[in-house]
């Protein structure tokens, strides 16, 4: 089966997820478009305005364990689909079973590339050390043009958000005597 | 796929419907015991017919049995051949019960054992043998072409044929094809079950199962139905009738029947005489079918979220466009008018999802009577105020801790019936469901007269538990006590035994309420019984919401939580706040409140937490919230203003965010946090200041005074002598402490000189009928000074008592004097309620204070409408403007407002805003839009739209009020209204006057 991922710039990195996901790329953000969240793990970059519905708004930067987006001023907001829009291409077999929650949520994102048809053969499993992007939100790689592509696993770097406050709590506890 | 999928849930959900309506009526029935009320059996009758019948179409046996035995019985009742017996009540319940199992699970139904229930009415039906016998007709294929020839049977009760061949109607057979008459037609079965039983009776029907040989080849093939149809029309309309092609109708020749049925079964008994049933049917009303039609939740939830999109927009287009207004006419009148649409609009949408809580409140009846039957107990649950209205999802969490509330009243607070005849009380307990608005919430009582809660106990069971420790157990009043059965952890595994009463999962209850963002409370006398006491918002979807800004931040703070605003000025910290070990607390009046800031709370600031409170040198914001009957300040930045806003859910990444109930999206597009109150109590693990002996004796006190209605918040002061004085906080502005000595005097009058200006002191003694103080140079006076007044002035007093919660019982008739608006008990004093605005009058009769009413026609007194729902203000606004002239009609509401004026001729209109049944936004809807009062001078006196908060005001114009008034100004509301009256007089004189003609 041949899927068409949507490549975009991180930092140095390429980073690749099915198109089927995304709902839009949004230009928008800024310091004032996005409320930012009090006492929030750093994952969690804000709250944003899309058309009247509250977009939560992701630093993938911090999500892939490397410091968090600089100036969100120069980037972008990839926004995915929630659960019931991509329930259609689910029930019809085309994207796999995946946990997205209800809510709309946006990763911050340097600039968009591409889009590339892959086959389920190109996806390679992931080499063994790659660079500074943590190991269990990898689906596998991609090769392109002498380019690597990290293909991203949307659902497990959402978890990995909603644990970040037992994170957050035990370090706040550690802290305290 | 085929029609069962579009047909079979609008059959679930119709039949669900009916279950309903029932279950109510069944346990109407049996408490009016021997009187049957012909007409509700005849309604149960129907629902059941109705459920069977369409059953039928979609050959779920299982249900058609049930539901033909179950009408089988009532149709025994209706003709009083069976008595309504518990039993009989206890089957029909039963077989309710099987049928929404059933229903629920429909695809599953042909597998339920029905067989008890069955049998239990069967034996109901057998208690009559005359309804035992039924008679077979057979009938001709109804299209000898068409369909195969398969004669279909009909059982009939002889009973019931007996009764069609005396009321002289005619029997049809029916025969419909599922796709072709229904689903091509748009029509669901029960659509077609209406049209049979709006022209006459459905008796049987039939579907041809021999023909197919399960569901899955009935789904393909064109299925037909046979009904056997009762009704006076003649055979050639019977087809119009119904809406069917004619070759679909025969007619079967009842007489023929009848006397082959006769040549059966000579020799039986005589007919019984039922000679009433004739009239019975012939008198039923056919169904009134009120036109509705069924939108599904998803789709009015995406309504809802359109409608607060659009609010937005529509302020952010009133913002964009206002440079553009001066320069562009007719731009103004545009915009007001899209914004009042869009207002309306959003309200309207809102409505949709209210809900009556009669939802909730009708499931109960059932709760409690088989859980007292089960417990031996009589009980009888009283309800009132289900027609208020409540959103959808507050209705549906409601219903959880209500449960819990009721079952455990009936579980463990009513007695048994021998225990409560020892104690002297009936026999049967009572518990009482009521609701009702107030001040723009909903208030709930859930009471009992069971054997109430010991608070002693509880406070022995909490001690044992580590919940409280002796000494603050100590301090705590009796109703401190009861309330620890609120405390997480208070119940556990072990059960707390019935001495105590209640105690299971109030916690629970607690966080079900809160998590709505309301509040609970309980009050019992032991022996008497309990009430708890809930408060809920009216909807979850839009709150009115104070905006605050902390570290740069937006964050808003439900107005139902704020009891007021505190500013504290750099050069009074030092004085109104103390240290507590490592907290800050607030004085305020004789209290002291814990402070939370809201910088350090969040982490707003940067770095270091920021400068400390005692070191600010600019003035403190302090929100004093109120959390059930714990207060405490919020220190923020800067206070914006007040927003009406659409409530967003928080989402799932925010969930354990413990300081944020949801998220708002603001007029200017951003997006913000709503702050959860309990949280921030939670998250600063704040406590409140432990009491002193003296306050802890004063609680004791206030708790026996307060009742549940009608709170107004007093201030309760001396003036250094045995007198005691009250007035309502809303009327004050602030309260200073001052040195006598500061006192001038210019020709005998007092002054002193605050903030810059000369204000007038007024002395209580020298205009009231009360002893005399001693004052000296060297006292420390207390000040009172009044909200907006045209004047400087203040009233001179000692020291703050309190301030009292009290449901004011106003005595005007004890003591009595210009100057007085009567007296109160408050703690066992006798209090004095001055009337502020009159003193200042008596003080200072040169400032001319109030506009006396303008002449009205013919010399009479106009005459001005005051709605307005808390009695309190009721009465001061009524003095007001009776005192200055004007003849005043009272409507407690805004319905009964209307009620008046269309019954009587005024000349102005003052309108609260939060009032129950109507709100003056909808009574001046009303108004402005009927031709004849929409002339009217109309004003808004509220406490909506405080200092500075010009969008409330606006708002007001916008919705056709002419003046938005204050609480509660006496000069200024009389100006407006006198103001009002004569620009509508001068209007009247050149064209055609509303209102009065």
């Amino acid at each position: 089966m041949t899927r068409q991922i949507a490549v975009f710039h991180l930092g140095d990195t390429l980073l690749g997820i099915d198109i089927l996901l995304v709902k839009e790329i949004n230009r928008q953000i800024n310091n004032q478009s996005v409320s930012p969240i009090p006492d929030a793990p750093p994952q969690l970059r804000g709250l944003m305005n899309l058309r009247g519905r509250v977009v939560t708004v992701i630093d993938l930067n911090v999500c892939l364990n490397r410091p968090p987006t600089a100036d969100i001023g120069s980037a972008r907001l990839l926004i995915l689909k929630n659960q019931s829009e991509i329930m259609g291409f689910m029930a019809k077999g085309q994207l796999a079973d995946s946990a997205v929650g209800d809510d709309i949520v946006g990763f911050v994102i340097d600039r968009m590339d591409d889009v590339a048809a892959v086959a389920d053969d190109d996806i390679l499993p992931p080499p063994p050390h790659l660079v500074d992007v943590k190991e269990n939100l990898i689906q596998g790689v991609i090769k392109r043009d002498n380019r690597l592509i990290v293909l991203l696993d949307v659902p497990a770097a959402l978890a990995a958000v909603m644990g970040a406050w037992e994170a957050a709590e035990s370090l706040n506890n550690g802290e305290r005597p | 796929m085929t029609d069962f999928d579009e047909l079979l849930p609008a059959f679930v959900e119709e039949s669900q419907q009916h279950l309903q309506v029932i279950e109510p009526d069944l346990l109407t029935l049996e408490s009016s015991g021997e009187n049957v009320d012909p007409e509700m059996v005849n309604r149960i009758f129907r629902s059941i017919h109705s459920i069977k019948g369409a059953s039928g179409f979609f050959g779920f046996q299982n249900i058609g049995r049930l539901s033909h035995v179950m009408e089988n019985a009532l149709s025994l009742l209706r003709d009083g051949s069976i008595p309504l017996t518990l039993p009989f009540v206890d089957a029909l319940l039963l077989g309710v019960d099987a049928l929404k199992s059933m229903l629920e699970d429909i695809a599953g139904s042909e597998h339920f054992d029905i067989e008890t229930e069955l049998s239990a009415l069967q034996e109901l039906v057998d208690q009559d043998a005359d309804a035992r016998k039924t008679v077979t007709l057979s009938k001709k294929p109804v299209d000898i072409e068409t369909v195969e020839t398969v004669p279909a049977q009909f059982q009939v009760p002889q009973s019931t044929i007996r009764r069609l061949v005396e009321t002289g109607q005619n029997l049809y057979a029916v025969k419909i094809y599922l796709d072709h008459d229904l689903r091509k037609q748009g029509r669901t079965p029960y659509d077609f079950i209406n049209a049979m039983e709006t022209n006459g009776e459905f008796i049987d029907s039939f579907l041809d199962v021999e023909s197919v040989a399960g569901l899955t080849d009935c789904l393909d093939n064109e299925l037909a139905f046979d009904f056997l149809f009762a009704s006076n029309l003649l055979p050639g309309t019977a087809p119009y009738a119904l809406d069917l092609p004619k070759d679909r109708v025969t007619s079967i020749d009842l007489k023929a029947v009848r006397k082959k049925e006769a040549a059966q079964h000579r020799g039986d008994s005589a007919p019984k005489g039922h000679t009433d049933t004739a009239g019975r049917t012939g008198g039923r009303q056919p169904v009134q079918a009120e036109e509705k039609i069924r939108v599904g939740v998803g789709f009015l939830n995406e309504l809802v979220n359109l409608a607060g999109e659009l609010v937005l927009g529509r302020n952010q287009l009133l913002q964009a466009t206002l440079p553009l207004i001066k320069s562009t006419p007719g731009l103004n009148p545009v915009l007001q008018h899209i914004s009042r649409i869009t207002t309306e609009m959003q309200e309207k949408i809102m409505q949709l999802r209210m809900q009556p809580l009669a939802m909730v409140f009708d499931k109960f009846q059932r709760v409690v009577r088989d859980l007292a039957r089960k417990h031996d107990k009589e009980i009888r649950l009283v309800t009132s105020g289900g027609d208020v209205e409540l959103d959808k999802t507050i209705i549906e969490h409601l219903s959880d801790p209500l449960t819990h509330l009721v079952r455990n009243a009936v579980d463990h607070a009513i007695e048994s019936p021998r225990e409560r005849e020892k104690a002297g009380k009936p026999r049967y307990g009572t518990i009482t469901l009521a609701a009702f608005h107030q001040g723009g919430q909903v208030h709930m009582t859930i009471a009992d007269d069971g054997r109430g809660i010991d608070p002693d106990f509880v406070v022995e069971k909490a001690l044992e538990k580590g919940i409280v420790d002796r000494e603050t157990a100590a301090g705590m009043g009796p109703k401190d006590r009861i309330r620890l059965i609120f405390r997480p952890g208070f119940s556990t595994a072990d059960k707390i035994s019935d001495l105590s009463g209640r105690g299971v999962g109030m916690d629970v209850v607690l966080t079900n309420i809160e998590g709505m963002g309301g509040t609970a409370d309980i009050e019992s006398t032991a022996g008497q019984g309990a009430v708890i006491s809930l408060v809920l918002p009216l909807t979850l979807a839009i709150v009115s919401g104070l905006m605050i800004e902390s570290g740069n931040q937006f964050f808003i703070v439900p107005e139902v939580d704020i009891d007021e605003l505190v500013r504290v000025k750099p050069d009074e910290i030092r004085q109104r706040i103390d240290a507590v070990r490592n907290a800050y607390v607030l004085r305020l009046r004789d209290a002291l409140l814990p402070l939370v800031d809201l910088n350090r709370l969040l982490k707003l600031t940067a770095g270091d937490a920021g400068p400390d409170l005692i070191r600010r040198d600019r003035p403190l914001r302090i929100l004093v919230i109120r959390h059930a009957d714990f207060r405490f300040g919020l220190v923020v930045d800067r206070i914006i203003n007040t927003e009406e806003i659409v409530v967003k859910p928080l989402p799932r990444y925010l969930k354990r965010m413990a300081c944020f109930s949801g998220v708002s999206i603001l007029g200017n597009g951003r997006v913000s946090l709503i702050l959860d109150v309990a949280g921030i109590i939670k998250k600063a693990a704040i406590r409140r200041p432990e009491k002193t002996e003296d306050e802890a004796a004063r609680d004791r006190n206030r708790e026996e005074e307060t009742s549940a209605a009608e709170i107004q918040t007093l201030l309760v002061f001396d003036n250094n002598t045995p007198e005691r004085f009250a007035l309502p906080l809303e009327l004050i502005s602030r309260i200073e402490k001052v040195a006598a000595a500061r006192i001038e005097r210019i020709n005998d009058t007092p002054f002193l000189q605050y903030q810059g200006k000369k204000l007038r002191l007024v002395f209580l003694e020298d205009h009231l009928p009360v002893t005399r103080p001693e004052r000296s140079p060297d006292d420390i006076i207390g000040l009172i000074v009044p909200k907006g007044v045209a004047h400087p002035m203040g009233i001179v007093f000692n020291e703050v008592v309190n301030t009292a919660a009290t449901a004011v019982a106003l005595d005007t008739d004890s003591i009595m004097a210009p100057g007085l608006f009567g007296s109160t008990v408050i703690e066992d004093r006798i209090t004095l309620l001055p009337d502020m605005y009159r003193l200042f009058e008596m003080a200072a009769p040169e400032w001319g204070h109030t506009r006396k009413a303008p002449g009205g026609e013919s010399g009479s007194p106009l005459r001005v409408l005051l709605a307005e729902d808390t009695p309190f203000f009721r009465m001061v606004e009524k003095d007001y403007l009776t005192s200055a002239g004007y003849e005043v009609l009272i409507a407690e509401n805004g319905r009964q407002a209307l009620q008046i004026l269309e019954e009587e001729p005024v000349d102005a209109v003052i309108l609260d805003i939060v009032m129950p049944k109507m709100t003056g936004w909808e009574v001046v809807a009303a108004i402005r839009s009927d031709p004849r009062l929409k002339a009217l001078p109309v004003m808004a006196v509220t406490s909506m739209g405080h200092e500075g908060d010009r969008s409330v005001i606006e708002k007001g114009y916008d919705a056709g009020f002419d003046e938005w008034e204050l609480k509660l100004d006496k000069t200024r509301l009389l100006e407006k209204l006198a103001g009002m009256l004569t620009s509508a007089n001068a209007a009247g004189a050149a064209g055609d006057k509303g209102g009065r003609s």
